[in-house]
């Protein structure tokens, strides 16, 4: 893949501040903590451009896997569903979550394509510098530790991409060399 | 740069299992949605689907449903094994199978390993998009949206990127949902369900009733020359509220963007559109704010639509299949009616369309609005040409 990443940056679920963390974070679940951390940092690399001028891709093999489980295994025990846990639950909810932490009203999406998650995130960023100047994309994936064994075995290709979030940027080639920002080449980060 | 031309359109649903009988049940006014507030596909027509698709996808709703709709579209477009060979392909779900899942991962503390691993196995979002795939030789990029309900208008949007920039000649888009207890239970506990027939944008409604559905579209470049088109993607409308995490912007602020990019890039002056095919799910705060924003935008107050008291809210698979059938309107020059709107909202200044209207146009606007608030607006047009 023949791409320019800009900003890589990367954050373990295990480095998470879980005492004295942030309020802003109080609702959040891992993935969306996570998401918005390393997303925020990318961002502060970038120029000063619009909020609206960013695209900005979430790839997520399973989303919100705790919250899904812990919704419906809640709502079968109790029949009472919990509307917090219904709204971190959604594929969509990290995505959600960064674009209002970050203010982001640019073009948003979250992309699940199985093996494909990581490859189809960055072609999609890359479609939509055709729309922004620049893009976003975000990677993060966080599984209930009972369940790891299960996923690693279906899915092993997810071995390196377990419990922790990616961030990178994408820029026209013309706005990287005027802003003469350092390149890392796609083989160097994956 | 060329455009994208639409050649072929599947779609199943609650109301039919093509997309004929669809469009035939919006302008009658045959509403699918049951005593329980939703609009399901029947066990008869479960049983039909599950006995006409191929074994390989006889495991699952979600794939037969799927199968059921390519199909349809594919056989319209006329497209060789040799044009799918380098064909792309994007679908779009936010829950995909989860009919093989939901009974059994919740409760990982109490069961078999099997069920475990049966549940981990078909969780996978992107599990039909490969079998999809495989089964009908596409063999170009491929990828899967999950963006709410935004999801499959977004990949329309996307696949109109990669067609515009040479990257594929054709690509096939849709997308699949399926009521479930994850999205019942979900939607009731945000109170944004009604338990009668929705009525969007009336002054009395209530909520929305979840549908099911599957609906897929065949774009290709506009330079090939194929049989004769449905439409043309002509501008692409993409953007975010950064408000709240499952509540429009008050204001359509994030809607009222989308729809201005989709007229840009179509170089369509707002008077120029005489109808947009909303996302009018019949909540309250839905409707309101994309009211706000079509009443901010369009002078004249063109006819405005939704379909979703008849066919249900699909959710993720709601934007592809609302095309299908604005394109089939488009062709047939009939506006579609919404169905069960009575009494206009005194808050909102939009001309509802409620009756079946024949009227000739060439140019509509579909808009879609999700959770995490993503907006989408295409606009769609008859002919290249500016209309």
């Amino acid at each position: 893949m023949s791409l320019s990443i800009l900003a890589p940056t990367h954050l373990l679920a295990s480095d998470l501040p879980l005492e004295n963390a942030d309020p802003r974070f109080r609702k959040a679940t891992a993935n969306m903590t996570m998401a918005a951390m390393v997303c925020e940092k990318v961002l502060s690399a970038l120029p000063a451009v619009e909020k609206n001028q960013i695209s900005f891709v979430l790839g997520t093999h399973f989303g919100e896997v705790t919250s899904t489980l812990d919704f419906l295994s809640g709502f079968h025990e109790t029949q009472t569903p919990s509307p917090i846990l219904f709204q971190n639950s959604l594929h969509n909810s990290t995505l959600g979550f960064t674009t209002i932490h970050l203010g982001l009203t640019g073009p948003a999406l979250t992309v699940s394509a199985d093996k494909a998650t990581i490859s189809s995130a960055l072609e999609t960023a890359q479609s939509l510098l055709e729309v922004t100047p620049y893009a976003l994309v975000c990677f993060v994936d966080y599984i209930p530790t009972e369940l790891e064994p299960y996923y690693l075995a279906r899915y092993p290709f997810m071995e390196k991409n377990w419990n922790r979030a990616f961030c990178c940027a994408l820029a026209r080639p013309e706005l990287i060399e005027s802003n003469k920002m350092t390149v890392h080449k796609f083989e160097e980060v994956f | 740069m060329g455009f994208t031309k639409v050649t072929g359109l599947g779609a199943a649903c609650s109301t039919g299992l093509e997309k004929e009988k669809i469009f035939d049940s919006c302008l009658q006014g045959e509403s699918a949605v049951g005593h329980d507030g939703l609009a399901s596909i029947s066990e008869d027509a479960w049983k039909y689907l599950f006995a006409s698709a191929p074994e390989t996808f006889r495991k699952s709703k979600c794939t037969v449903l799927s199968f059921c709709a390519v199909k349809e579209a594919l056989d319209e477009s006329g497209w060789t094994q040799d044009d799918l060979s380098q064909c792309g392909f994007i679908f779009a779900s936010t829950t995909s199978q989860i009919d093989q899942w939901e009974k059994k991962l919740p409760f990982y503390k109490n069961i078999s390993v099997e069920k475990i691993e049966s549940g981990v196995a078909d969780q996978s979002l992107g599990s039909p998009l490969f079998a999809l795939a495989e089964y009908f030789g596409i063999g170009g990029p491929k990828t899967l949206f999950s963006s709410s309900c935004s999801a499959s208008l977004q990949a329309l949007s996307i696949a109109n990127l990669w067609i515009k920039s040479g990257k594929v000649k054709r690509c096939l888009v849709g997308a699949t949902e399926l009521n479930n207890d994850l999205t019942k239970a979900g939607f009731g506990s945000l109170r944004l369900l009604s338990k009668t027939n929705a009525c969007p944008f009336d002054k009395n409604r209530s909520g929305i009733n979840l549908g099911e559905g599957s609906a897929f579209l065949c774009l290709e470049d506009s330079s090939l020359a194929s049989t004769p088109s449905w439409g043309f993607i002509r501008g692409i409308g993409l953007g975010s509220d950064a408000y709240h995490p499952t509540a429009p912007h008050p204001e359509g602020r994030g809607s009222r963007e989308s729809m201005t990019m989709a007229l840009r890039e179509a170089h369509v002056d707002v008077l120029q559109v005489p109808w947009i095919y909303a996302h009018g799910t019949g909540s309250i705060a839905n409707d309101l704010s994309e009211a706000k924003a079509i009443e901010s935008l369009f002078p004249q107050s063109p006819l405005v639509s939704s379909t979703k008291s008849l066919h249900g809210h699909t959710l993720g698979a709601c934007g592809v299949l609302e095309s299908c059938l604005g394109l089939m309107a488009m062709q047939r020059s009939q506006i579609l009616p919404t169905f069960n709107f009575k009494e206009a909202d005194p808050k909102m200044n939009i001309q509802v369309c409620g009756t079946r209207t024949e009227k000739n146009f060439s140019t509509f606007l579909k808009n879609s609005l999700g959770f995490g608030g993503i907006n989408v607006s295409i606009l769609f047009a008859k002919h290249l040409e500016t209309p």
